[in-house]
């Protein structure tokens, strides 16, 4: 907005001059830009060193962000699969590093609760397998998402989620954030003319969310709520 | 006495020199008009905002093409006015034929057509600049190798002086004879509307041979044509001009 | 240095010059005198390279003026609308025109613009006529290009400066000879000055010769009306008219020395070359008396 505003601004005073540079064509003095020589000279002069300046300092600041990178292929594609892996229950195919966080909780009580905490649906994909008794204890893994756009991957995503264990109860919250403001600059087609890539970068969004895998054992009843969207798994 | 003799390269090279001293509205118009484009290109291309999982994300996009749009401007409309009376008869003060006119102005073109690459070139680093400190994110899509830079400079460079070129000889010819003049920029408007409705049209065919060129050396080759037949035009038709009817 | 032979110039709605032949020598002083329209301003175009001429043949340093670079690099034109870009100052200004000439003086120049006060680092938009006319005329001195042409360059100065001007033209001539053209409206003014005189009249060359030939060819004759008559219609009969009741005035045309003792009763006088101009080139017979004469009557 404010961006608008200046730009008004400087309409209004470049009509401001061009009238009344206008009204006094004929004597130059009152003109507020001064049409002689060398003062054009020192202006082009000086434009041109602080183009000079601003190009050293954006070859500077580049650099500090090296890590954004387009996303491989290869890296959307493990995220294709974990989601129906993880609904027949086999989370060992999972990748690793794919592994967010793990807990596991020895519970006290016979039953268990999971709260959503949040106004619109889970942040995240929970699939509960109910396993067998194995000494009242409770194991979770947390498992990465992914969000994409344009092919470049948004940080800071797993932040979102919050989970709060206490001894019968998992709160799943999300952390109100700020939201993500994500800026692309590209050079137009007349820089990539040599290089053949004539279509524009598609703008597209792609995301696959966070996966929490809930290990319940069947001797301890589960409370969640209703309108909790979840998977159950079969394994 | 007697007489001296001079050397056409002598008076264009003297003639330029003069036109880059005393041509100093042109240099003004150039730093208003990449300024305010640097205004205008702060506004973004476009922009998106997604809920997302939870947070909402919003993505804007910036581009080049607006500086590199006033930039041409700037040019189009700085040639087809140095072929004016005002110009000319200043020229003509001076020592100048209707060739070494014709020489030197597009020597002075030229050489403003790479001034105009250079700094709407340049000036996209304070856009860039500018977006760093405002954005936690930026994102530089196809940011070009060293090489690239140079080669789609010298791509800009050529596209500039064929935009100029055409802006001379328009305005040559409107000075000529006001009416063919006009009539000549109304068909090219009514050309250039066509050739964005209708796909495979001469016209179309015209542009897409120069801009789906991708190897450089053809790309120069016909701009260079281009160029030169456009001189050529320039030339015939300022021949016979008349100064101070 | 200059040959013009049938030159012709022609609008559309009108014809500037027909059929005008001269010939101009190198190194003179030569004055273009017509009356308002007749042409000069033209004429002198033409020979600058300005304007294209419509048929005949016109030769500058034996090329065409409209297409030569040695025409325009050896010639220089000043007049009152000359076309001076605005951004630069005075002192800018004397620069560029020493940069392209090469005859530039530049000692002389500034000593003329101390000479006539004028500021080095104003701008032509901030001066007066007069001080406008002042500066060209001072780059018309101090380029010294070999064929110089002034078109009535002493529009708007003062009277002072004027006579300067003219000084100054006849001393930087005599101590660096070229080829001069010079239109004025002030004949009487500069034809102390002048080598020859081209008289332009009608479109065409009307007369080419010099001051002193001019003065000679036109004499003023006084006496009685009928002996003035008889001697006026022996000659060219340019004007006549009666001063007092029985007594009358004539110029008359003469093309060669008259005895004046042949004449005792008619008084013979010489007139300048201003009036003879002015006589030689009145198609109205009578004069702008014939106008109120003639509106009395109604």
């Amino acid at each position: 907005m404010n961006v608008i505003a200046v730009f008004a601004l400087i309409l209004i005073v470049t009509m401001n001059v061009a009238i009344r540079i206008m009204k006094n064509k004929n004597s130059s003095r009152n003109a507020i830009f001064k049409l002689n020589s060398t003062s054009t000279k020192w202006l082009l002069i000086g434009y041109v060193a602080i183009l000079g300046v601003f190009t050293i300092v954006a070859a500077c600041i580049s650099p500090k962000d090296p890590s954004y990178e387009k996303v491989a292929a290869e890296k959307i594609e493990q995220f294709v699969d974990f989601y129906p892996t993880l609904s027949q229950g086999n989370e060992e195919e999972v990748p690793a590093h794919l592994v967010e966080g793990k807990w596991s909780k020895k519970l006290v009580s016979n039953t268990f609760k999971i709260v959503n905490d949040n106004s619109y649906s889970l942040p995240l994909t929970l699939f509960v397998e109910r396993v067998e008794n194995t000494d009242g204890i409770m194991e979770a893994s947390l498992y990465k998402g992914l969000d994409i756009i344009n092919d470049y991957e948004v940080r800071d995503y797993m932040e979102d989620i919050e989970l709060e264990w206490t001894d019968d109860k998992l709160t799943i919250k999300e952390k109100k954030n700020p939201p993500i403001s994500l800026s692309f600059f590209h050079y137009d087609y007349l820089f990539k003319q040599l290089k053949e890539e004539r279509a524009n970068t598609l703008k597209h969004m792609s995301s696959h969310g966070p996966a929490l895998y809930i290990k319940v054992p069947k001797s301890v009843a589960l409370d969640i709520d209703e309108n909790t969207v979840y998977v159950i798994v079969e394994s | 006495m007697s007489l001296n003799e001079v050397s056409l390269i002598d008076v264009v090279r003297k003639q330029v020199h003069f036109k880059w001293k005393s041509y100093t509205g042109i240099f003004q118009s150039l730093l208003i008009l990449q300024i305010l484009g640097l205004f205008i290109s702060t506004l973004g291309e476009g922009s998106m905002s997604e809920p997302g999982y939870g947070r909402s994300i919003s993505v804007q996009y910036y581009s080049s093409s607006i500086l590199v749009g006033m930039t041409a401007m700037w040019l189009f409309i700085n040639s087809m006015l140095l072929t004016t009376s005002a110009y000319r008869e200043d020229d003509f003060t001076f020592v100048s034929t209707r060739w070494s006119r014709l020489l030197a102005n597009f020597t002075f073109i030229i050489s403003l057509a790479l001034l105009g690459t250079v700094t709407s070139f340049l000036s996209m680093n304070v856009l860039k600049v500018y977006l760093f400190i405002k954005n936690d994110e930026l994102i530089l899509t196809n940011s070009l190798t060293f090489f690239e830079t140079i080669s789609s400079l010298v791509v800009l460079l050529s596209y500039l002086i064929l935009i100029c070129a055409a802006a001379y000889t328009i305005g040559s010819i409107i000075q000529r004879n006001k009416w063919v003049g006009f009539g000549l920029s109304m068909l090219l408007i009514v050309l250039g509307a066509i050739s964005v409705d209708y796909e495979g049209t001469p016209i179309n065919f015209l542009i897409y041979f120069i801009m789906f060129d991708s190897s450089l050396m053809l790309l120069l080759f016909k701009l260079s044509l281009a160029n030169g037949f456009l001189f050529f035009i320039s030339w015939m038709v300022s021949d016979n001009q008349e100064v101070r009817v | 240095m200059i040959e013009c032979k049938k030159l012709s110039k022609k609008y559309r709605s009108h014809s500037a010059l027909s059929n005008l032949n001269c010939t101009i020598q190198e190194n003179t002083i030569t004055g273009v005198i017509g009356r308002n329209g007749a042409g000069k301003t033209t004429f002198m175009k033409l020979i600058a390279g300005y304007l294209k001429k419509t048929s005949g043949e016109l030769h500058v340093m034996e090329e065409n003026p409209f297409t030569s670079l040695k025409v325009s690099a050896n010639s220089i034109f000043i007049d009152d609308q000359m076309s001076l870009p605005t951004s630069l100052n005075l002192k800018e200004l004397l620069n560029s025109f020493a940069r392209f000439y090469p005859n530039w003086n530049e000692p002389l120049a500034n000593e003329l613009m101390t000479y006539f006060q004028l500021p080095q680092k104003a701008y032509m938009q901030n001066l007066s006529k007069g001080m406008r006319s002042t500066f060209q005329a001072i780059i018309g001195f101090a380029a010294r290009c070999p064929l110089t042409i002034y078109d009535e360059p002493t529009t708007g100065m003062d009277a002072a400066v004027r006579k300067d001007f003219y000084r100054a033209l006849l001393k930087d001539y005599l101590a660096f000879p070229r080829t001069i053209l010079l239109s004025s409206h002030h004949l009487e003014e500069i034809e102390n000055l002048l080598e020859n005189v081209l008289i332009i009249h009608d479109q065409k060359a009307f007369m080419h010769l010099s001051v002193s030939e001019l003065k000679e060819s036109v004499v003023a004759v006084k006496g009685e009306k009928a002996a003035v008559n008889e001697f006026a219609s022996m000659h060219n009969k340019l004007s006549i008219n009666e001063s007092f009741p029985g007594m009358a005035m004539a110029v008359v045309q003469v093309n060669n020395y008259i005895r004046r003792e042949n004449f005792p009763h008619l008084t013979f006088s010489n007139l300048t070359a201003n009036e003879a101009f002015i006589y030689l080139t009145d198609s109205r017979e009578g004069g702008i008396d014939r106008v109120f004469e003639r509106s009395e009557l109604d």
